[in-house]
């Protein structure tokens, strides 16, 4: 459980990371009219991912040992 | 006879016992920090125009200014204190284990205190809060200032100081105390069992080798929002990162000696904070401060060698210009800082008192090259056929810096009465496994 958990927050802190950051970047086109990310709010999903990550971290160590 | 409110005599190093002298601490923090509240108040009703900043070029002026040379200051000082606690357990160098807190709290207070500074510097901060999070893009430096400084570093900073105080927040939590539940909060389930002292350990390591290229990635960004700018004089150039990074760990570290030896003079624990503990700093403020140096030098003799007419009058501005005094000013400490470092590592002897010295020499100097980095390239030497300009921040301006470095120290100040800033019980044994799970059956 805790380890799935863990696992499960890093990779989707990366997943938002990744899909945050190519879509905050204006990839594909040199024009200064098409600079501005695919979709508003693009960045906020790069830092979504990075406290995910970050969280993971807090929860390996938080969450309670299983009860026998 | 000292008057002192007693809320619980049970915890450690003057923990909820609130003594005459920190009363007056708080109280003239809080005073300072009122009056750059009401600065600031003063310039969101009336404007930035209250302030001595001003469009560059067809004003003559800076519009980055001092809040922005408190960034830059502040944000390098949250360097030293992560890698400090950082290296501290990956190398498991046991002397710096009493300053991994005091390191930790340094990094979360500079950042929280370096990030206001850069809102301040908006002149509408609730819109361009809304619009970095809508539009910001990964081309600018910024993006890395408000995604990897505000959210990686800052979160992680806090993470570390969390996890790390858990074990210590468990113990407090059984004292009978008015802060007892904030404790129990904290422990969060914490029962020191050898499986959670292994996961901690764990936790801890991968923490600490992460954040260290983690912050090394986000502070570079620092450097490069001066770095990439080909426009401007004196800020261009592949130096920008390094140099930020470098002069960061010299403030850092700095600061860092003068909170620790300002713990150990208030708490009086001469035993946990020995010389040791100093002595470890000094020999990292000397490498980080002899690379300083080096820098300066190296970015000085690019700036003089066959540049252009641009790049030529933006160093004479420094050497013999407006800007002479604070650069001259900033040599001389840092100078200073670094012989009386060399000399206590030639004599092996290290004083504290010495020591706080040469880091206050080092850190002033830091923050007049971070004015020299931010201030000169926008006012002098423009590529553009403007006029010099000029630049010196006002009143405004430097009641709302007293306010942060007030606002850093109250956070600092209320830490220390409400959990220990030296880590506790070092040497407990665990308790079993087995005992755990008989006592949760």
């Amino acid at each position: 459980m805790r380890r799935t958990v863990t696992v499960g927050l890093i990779l989707n802190g990366l997943a938002f990371m990744l899909i945050g950051f190519l879509s905050s970047a204006p990839w594909g086109t040199d024009s200064v009219s098409n600079s501005n990310p695919a979709f508003a709010g693009a960045p906020l999903l790069f830092l979504f991912g990075i406290l995910s990550v970050v969280s993971s971290a807090v929860l390996y160590e938080v969450l309670p040992d299983r009860r026998r | 006879m000292a008057v002192e409110t007693r809320i619980d005599a049970g915890l450690p190093q003057g923990v909820g016992r609130l003594s005459a002298g920190w009363k007056v601490f708080i109280l003239a923090a809080v005073a300072v920090l009122g009056f750059g509240v009401f600065a600031y108040w003063y310039e969101v009703s009336n404007g930035m125009s209250v302030t001595s900043l001003r469009s560059t070029g067809t004003m003559g002026g800076a519009t980055w200014g001092l809040y922005i040379v408190m960034v830059e200051y502040f944000i390098g000082v949250s360097l030293a204190g992560v890698v400090i606690a950082s290296v501290s357990r990956v190398f498991r160098i046991v002397e710096l284990r009493p300053i991994v807190r005091i390191a930790e709290l340094l990094t979360v207070a500079s950042l929280m205190v370096g990030l206001i500074a850069v809102v301040i510097d908006l002149g509408k901060p609730i819109r361009g809060i809304k619009n970095m999070l809508l539009y910001a893009r990964p081309q600018s430096p910024f993006f890395g200032t408000f995604t990897l400084v505000a959210g990686g570093v800052f979160m992680t900073a806090l993470a570390y100081l969390f996890l790390g105080g858990r074990r210590d927040a468990a113990q407090l939590a059984e004292v009978p105390s008015r802060l007892q539940r904030f404790h129990r909060l904290w422990a969060s389930g914490y029962i020191d069992s050898a499986g959670q002292r292994e996961r901690h350990r764990r936790v801890m390591f991968w923490l600490s080798v992460g954040i260290v290229p983690l912050i090394v990635v986000a502070l570079s960004t620092e450097g490069l929002v001066f770095g990439v700018q080909v426009g401007r004089p004196g800020w261009f150039g592949s130096l920008q990162g390094p140099d930020f990074l470098v002069l960061a760990a010299a403030s850092g570290l700095a600061n860092l000696v003068v909170l620790s030896a300002i713990v150990r003079r208030s708490l009086g624990d001469w035993n946990r904070l020995d010389a040791d503990v100093f002595k470890w700093l000094g020999r990292f403020l000397l490498v980080a401060s002899a690379a300083a140096i080096y820098f300066m030098v190296v970015e000085l003799f690019t700036l003089l060698y066959a540049t252009p007419s641009n790049e030529r009058q933006l160093a004479d501005s420094l050497l013999k210009g407006t800007y002479a005094w604070i650069f001259w000013l900033s040599i001389g400490l840092m100078t200073l800082g670094l012989a009386l470092l060399i000399w206590q590592a030639a004599t092996a002897k290290w004083r504290i008192g010495t020591l706080v010295v040469a880091s206050v020499a080092i850190s002033t100097a830091a923050l007049a090259e971070r004015y020299l980095t931010v201030i000169p390239s926008q006012t002098h030497a423009t590529l553009l056929p403007y006029d010099t300009g000029s630049y010196f921040p006002n009143w405004v301006e430097f009641a709302v810096v007293a306010g942060l470095f007030a606002f850093g120290a109250l956070l600092i100040g209320m830490f220390m009465k409400v959990f220990p800033i030296i880590p506790i019980r070092d040497d407990i044994v665990p308790i079993p496994d087995e005992e755990v799970e008989a006592t949760n059956a």
